[in-house]
């Protein structure tokens, strides 16, 4: 596995974990705004 | 076990916190019907309409109004009034005869949760005397037990899985590099298998949670989808569903790019590792706000503190399934130094786990519990102490470890024959720690099916006395008077005959003003004011249908003397149905 692939894979991982959060501050938003 | 040195505090906190998991709530409750509760109506309404303190959603809600012959007099299907979101109307037939009526309802509050009440009216102007309904089963929950074990498996599998993976990831990293021959494939497997249990059970406990709240079958998931994310539970649990399959994701890849055998990491794995994290954390925040803590006051502190416990349990409970793991998986041959490796280091994240399952446990139950008392007084304190007792045995257990195994353990390196009798020790008692704390994570997930006691029980503790249920004819003594109290039949949902005989050194107190207020201690609702009136002397009486559901109720008899200071006599009173 090249330095590329695992970077790439890295970055992918950061992307999901971002989006992850950002489902779960969306919905704290919604239920206690 | 894992708790390095630091058993006696350890054991401390065990004794005092890990209190509730997931957190408490105010659920719906009612604050206006149309007609009022016992009310008579000199003409038939054309509605019965129920405003809430939140806004309940009517797909599902029941309201059911019957006559003394349980005749159904509703024409339609519970609606939204266009005029007030929180407030749900069902039509009735028209020109309702005379007499009494009895409305029973039912509605999903935000968290989730049911919630349920009955209460009487009548059409007059001559309704006649109010007859005994059948008041259908009035519960708290209406969990079952189908509901309560999927809840379980869903927290059990995620918890492990985030629990696992930080094991995998941090903890036992090392073991790869120290001791030759190991691998860490068996923990990736368990968490793989976690993951995969959590990713299903999921849905299912959402279909099953769905299929109770709208009386639908859990096998109608045609039907049941679309309802997902009708109510903020079904969102939320939506979102829980896909922030863990993130995390899944995250994590596998987080695992992938690891290269164990290297000390330092890599900007890759730093960063998968970082975003696998982030998708645990955005998980564990999920149930907070699906469940009590978005609904209890103060919300800034009880979110926070609901997620700081999941994820504190979460590394606790994960560590412990993935030590068993690696017990398993390691060769009796390298079993004692790669026990000697991992034990340790875990201990350190178990150590300060329990501290904040400690902090947080007692700041929940803070918010949550108006009293001290309500923890024996009612079923959600019982769920809380079990839960309690549950962790207290499992630290006694990690206490073993400690004082038994670790220096064992440790003796091993210099006589290897000890190290196998440590070995076989360690386990057992990680066995039962772990299945003592997935007890205490059932008993979190029967608590965050209870409704948390009314505040008002906080008043409860000063009480003069206990009744009920079935008739009450009560004698209690307050300031040189002496009371007696007396509720006929004290059925729910009925004509229930309220009197109060004071007397005073043997004689009647005549001429006092006296009030009756009653209030609901089960949950949230509107409290009752009546005037009573002296029918004999020194007896106040005043007939109603105060009792509107079965439970609890505080009778507070304000009593003002024609001479004397007011005084205030409060019994608590268990209306039967």
């Amino acid at each position: 596995m090249s330095a590329r692939v695992r970077f790439t894979a890295a970055v992918v991982a950061l992307a999901v974990g971002a989006l992850a959060a950002v489902v779960a501050i969306l919905l704290l938003h919604t239920t206690l705004g | 076990m894992t708790f390095r040195g630091r058993g006696v505090p350890v054991l401390a906190a065990a004794l005092v916190a890990l209190v509730v998991p997931a957190a408490a709530s105010a659920h719906a409750y009612l604050v206006k019907t149309v007609p009022t509760a016992t009310g008579i109506l000199n003409a038939p309404p054309p509605a019965v309409e129920l405003t809430y303190d939140e806004a309940v959603e009517p797909r599902f809600a029941i309201i059911s109004v019957t006559d003394v012959n349980a005749h159904r007099m509703t024409t339609g299907p519970v609606r939204r009034s266009p005029a007030n979101p929180d407030t749900l109307v069902v039509p009735l037939r028209p020109h309702l005869p005379e007499g009494w009526y009895l409305v029973y309802w039912r509605a999903i509050s935000v968290d989730g949760h049911p919630v349920q009440g009955a209460f009487t009216f009548a059409v007059g102007p001559n309704p006649g005397p109010a007859p005994q309904f059948v008041v259908p089963k009035i519960g708290q929950t209406a969990t079952t037990p189908n509901l309560l074990v999927a809840r379980w498996v869903v927290f059990l599998s995620v918890m492990i899985a985030i629990g696992l993976f930080f094991l995998r990831i941090g903890i036992a990293r090392p073991l790869v590099r120290r001791v030759e021959g190991t691998s860490l494939r068996a923990a990736t497997i368990a968490f793989g298998v976690a993951a995969a249990i959590g990713l299903v059970a999921l849905p299912v406990y959402l279909d099953l949670a769905t299929a109770n709240d709208s009386l639908r079958s859990v096998f109608d998931v045609g039907a049941l989808v679309p309802l997902f994310r009708v109510t903020a539970f079904g969102r939320a649990y939506v979102d829980m569903e896909i922030c863990f399959a993130l995390f899944c994701a995250a994590a596998s890849i987080a695992i992938w790019v690891d290269r164990p055998l290297r000390e330092r990491r890599s900007i890759a794995e730093l960063f998968a590792a970082l975003g696998a994290g982030v998708a645990a954390a955005a998980v564990l925040l999920v149930p907070g706000t699906a469940g009590h803590a978005a609904q209890t006051s103060p919300r800034g502190i009880s979110v926070p503190l609901d997620w700081l416990h999941l994820v504190s349990g979460s590394l606790w409970l994960g560590g412990l399934v993935g030590l068993l793991v690696l017990w398993r998986s390691l060769g009796a041959g390298r079993r004692v130094a790669g026990l000697s490796v991992c034990v340790p280091r875990f201990s350190n994240v178990a150590f300060v786990s329990v501290l904040l399952l400690l902090g947080t446990g007692v700041g929940a139950t803070i918010i949550h519990l108006p009293t001290v008392a309500t923890l024996w007084q009612t079923s959600y304190g019982i769920a809380i102490l079990i839960k309690i007792g549950l962790l207290v045995a499992a630290m006694l257990l990690g206490a073993v470890n400690l004082l038994r195994t670790k220096p064992q353990l440790v003796a091993a390196r210099e006589r290897p024959e000890l190290g196998a009798s440590a070995a076989r020790l360690l386990r057992r008692a990680i066995s039962g720690e772990t299945l003592l704390v997935a007890g205490a994570v059932f008993a979190a997930a029967v608590l965050s099916s209870l409704a948390p006691p009314s505040a008002a029980l906080a008043q409860a503790g000063s009480a003069l006395a206990t009744v009920g249920p079935g008739r009450v004819a009560s004698v209690v003594h307050k300031s040189g008077y002496t009371f007696k109290v007396l509720v006929d039949p004290n059925k729910a949902a009925a004509s229930n005959s309220f009197a109060l005989e004071i007397t005073k050194g043997g004689r009647p107190v005549l001429g006092a003003n006296v009030t009756l207020t009653f209030e609901m201690l089960d949950m949230q609702m509107a409290n009752q004011e009546y005037q009573l009136s002296e029918s004999a002397p020194g007896v106040y009486t005043h007939p109603a249908s105060a009792l509107v559901m079965v439970g609890r109720w505080g009778l507070s008899f304000d009593v003002t003397p024609k001479s004397g200071p007011p005084l205030n006599v409060l019994v608590v009173d268990h209306a039967a149905g």
